[in-house]
């Protein structure tokens, strides 16, 4: 049963059940799996340099997470980069980033549901995509589990990320350091980055690539209305997380760059040419399964991990898969929350508190992004790659710019974390931090979105249809309901936040917030707290 | 071809920065600093702790303790405080301190041996004494003292046709003079009965 305002009782909202764990996890559970999809593609393209292509991206991808560590503590509520959008710079971008970030997550979905399937088809050949339609029955088959078990709510979806998260960190330090004890040289990684440099194309391709590893921060910032003591635990958790997938993913592209592989022989082309680790992994049989194929390549080590690695990744692209039918139902909850969906999207199943519509409704924009991508046979992997890289990089966009305009606008919220490098400077007679680095971050994810346009054919093309299409319905459900299109719609954004700091369990912030916006003006000291969560 | 087993020593330092790295961030994520709530919540913790971190339970011939035992049991598990269950025996004048008490040295005996029976069954460590004094009173006020207990847990019953205070004047004496907190518990006579035979035909 669902509902939408309860008569006379408070409706039912998202339970606080997330864990330092489950929020580090949730962020995991998206990115983790990512460089199991990307390291083949990125050696492939970037070729010598991809290990510069992961640190280029790396980088625009901490500026990201920085970003995200600040503004998802100062406003812990569930909507992520669109709602800090929507606060920074009203409302029709606030859609726009939202509906960006929906595009990605339901890609999420869909891209990970089929290469768990592909990673599985390792041990069972019949479940390869060459099979056409076996292999899209089990990923429909996934994909339905998995919103099954979101709709039944959030704590035993959170349990499958803990458990799986650190099995794979687990196995991914084994790879790791056990791949660079015993067959790393540095000689070797300095030779193949001189003798295999890519041409700018290449690089500018596998940077655009690269930054398909790092999506997936948003996920942490979905779950912070469900997260204990948001704003203390989410730096933590965010800054845990972008350090940990960076040491990851630096390490992977330089170890495969200086590699000697446990068994040579086995690396050859078709014409029966011997090759180098990056380019074996870079062959296009071989980019959906790397990470597994590395494994394998390690001294006795690999005799094991040949047979559990894949189906380790097939487990963590299941759980990537699964945070990306929960982060689409959090962004569509917190849109309808502000009406910039129907209200239906706001709906909290009340047995299981979970916005259930909203996990039903984007879980089938997944399938039919799935059958578009299986129409395209060869190319549909990378018609979800393509498109994935587009959301991430528009919506990451929108919130550098939403960061600098809060760090203006809303000075008082307090924030747990700041983006390091602010320059004090003043406007219109207000002094307030700008925030340098998003002006960096910023230039960085453009870039990555123009890399995409100039790079990616398909990507140019449905990405910015995606969003068209948005914007229309956007238009039609605002007129519909006599909502200012063009112009945001009136929010009492302090009242809000004292509200939700209370919620939060973050005491001592909230009063120092309330002190602040009294002192400024901005808040009768008349009102209680009580007051303004019943008014709420 | 098969190559053999070499480790570079940028390769090994690499493998060790990796590992520590990681290891170190995680740690660090998992050990988030406590709020000023969480924080008096341990001190009140502790402070519980404390507060029974010796529990005495203590049987006598005038006193009826048995149906106090789980509740002893009970408090000491959620507060991982120890138990002491003490028989007391009180020595006639006529007779030396030490002297034999046949049949009240055997009813303590069953009574210590069915508490240890069921806090085993708990799985909680009980110790047991029985002591024998002139004055049962100021003995209990001793071993309170002795064990720095910060527990006395007593029973008593409501004898049938009672009209009066039901506790007696041993008890009125510890609740006066105990160097910690009393509970004493009172039950119908029948009841306390009941669940002492219960207790003795488990042991049995």
């Amino acid at each position: 049963m669902l509902s939408k305002k309860a008569e006379g009782a408070p409706p039912p909202t998202l339970r606080r059940a997330v864990t330092p764990w489950g929020s580090y996890s949730w962020g995991y559970a998206d990115v983790g799996a990512d460089i199991y999809a990307a390291l083949g593609l990125v050696v492939g393209a970037a070729a010598g340099a991809a290990n510069v292509a992961f640190a280029f991206a790396g980088l625009v991808y901490v500026l990201v997470g920085l970003a995200y560590t600040e503004l998802a503590s100062a406003f812990p509520v569930a909507g992520g980069g669109q709602f800090f959008v929507l606060r920074g710079l009203g409302d029709i971008w606030g859609f726009v980033a939202g509906w960006a970030v929906l595009l990605d997550f339901t890609i999420d979905i869909a891209l990970f549901a089929w290469t768990m399937i592909g990673y599985l088809s390792n041990l069972v050949p019949f479940l390869a995509s060459s099979n056409t339609i076996p292999h899209f029955i089990f990923v429909l088959l996934v994909v339905a589990g998995l919103t099954a078990l979101n709709v039944v709510g959030v704590r035993e979806s959170s349990r499958l990320n803990e458990v799986v998260g650190a099995i794979d960190i687990a196995n991914e330090l084994a790879i790791l350091c056990l791949a660079a004890l015993f067959t790393f040289d540095p000689n070797l990684l300095i030779h193949t980055m001189e003798t295999h440099w890519p041409t700018t194309f290449e690089l500018l391709n596998g940077v655009s690539l690269a930054i398909i590893s790092f999506v997936g921060i948003e996920s942490i910032s979905q779950a912070a209305q469900e997260t204990e003591r948001p704003a203390s635990i989410i730096p933590r958790t965010s800054i845990s997380l972008i350090l940990t997938i960076l040491i990851f993913a630096l390490s992977y592209s330089n170890i495969v760059l200086g590699m000697h592989p446990w068994h040579p022989q086995m690396m050859l082309d078709a014409h029966g040419h011997q090759l180098q680790m990056f380019q074996w992994l870079g062959l296009p049989a071989n980019q959906d399964h790397a990470v597994a194929l590395l494994a394998s390549q390690i001294p006795y080590y690999g005799v094991v991990a040949a047979l559990y690695v894949p189906l380790v990744g097939a487990v963590l692209m299941l759980i990537s898969s699964n945070s990306g039918v929960y982060g689409a139902s959090r962004i569509a909850y917190s849109m309808a929350t502000y009406h910039l969906l129907p209200s239906t999207f706001a709906a909290v199943a009340k047995r299981f508190r979970t916005p259930a519509i909203s996990i039903l409704v984007f879980s089938g924009v997944a399938v039919v992004e799935l059958i578009f991508a299986a129409v395209q046979g060869d190319q549909g992997l990378a018609f979800l790659g393509d498109l994935y890289a587009f959301g991430a990089a528009t919506s990451y966009s929108l919130v550098f710019i939403a960061l600098i305009a809060l760090r203006y606008k809303d000075p008082h919220s307090p924030r747990t974390y700041h983006m390091p490098l602010g320059i004090p400077i003043t406007t219109n007679g207000r002094r307030w931090s700008f925030p340098l680095l998003a002006v960096l971050g910023f230039m960085g994810t453009f870039s990555i979105l123009v890399f995409a346009f100039m790079t990616h054919p398909i990507g140019r093309i449905a990405g910015p249809s995606w969003v068209l299409a948005g914007l229309i319905f956007y238009v039609l459900y605002r007129r519909l309901h006599g909502q200012p299109v063009l112009r945001s719609r009136r929010h009492d954004w302090v009242r809000d936040q004292v509200v939700v700091l209370r919620e939060a369990g973050e005491l001592e912030l909230m009063d120092k917030y309330v002190t602040d916006v009294q002192a400024a003006g901005l808040l009768d000291k008349n009102v209680s707290v009580t007051t303004m969560e019943r008014e709420k | 071809m098969t190559l053999t087993l070499s480790i570079h020593p940028a390769g090994a330092v690499l493998a060790v920065a990796i590992f520590i790295s990681t290891v170190t961030t995680l740690w660090w994520m998992l050990h988030p600093p406590k709020t000023k709530a969480e924080e008096a919540a341990e001190v009140i913790e502790e402070r519980a702790e404390e507060l029974v971190s010796t529990t005495v339970l203590v049987m006598s011939e005038d006193t009826s303790s048995e149906h106090m035992l789980p509740f002893a049991l009970k408090a000491a598990v959620k507060q991982r405080a120890s138990v002491l269950a003490v028989y007391v025996i009180e020595v006639p004048m006529q007779l030396p301190v030490n002297a034999a008490m046949g049949d009240q040295e055997r009813r303590a005996l069953e009574a210590l041996a069915a508490a240890q029976a069921v806090a085993k069954k708990v799985g909680v460590e009980i110790r047991t004494e029985t002591v024998k004094t002139r004055n049962t009173g100021q003995a209990i006020v001793a071993i309170a003292r002795r064990e720095r207990a910060h527990l006395l847990v007593l029973g008593t019953v409501r004898r049938a046709h009672f009209s009066g205070n039901p506790f007696s004047g041993l008890i009125e004496y510890v609740s006066a003079h105990a160097p910690c907190d009393v509970v004493v518990g009172v039950r119908p006579e029948g009841e306390a009965t009941k669940m002492l035979e219960s207790l003795k035909e488990g042991l049995g």
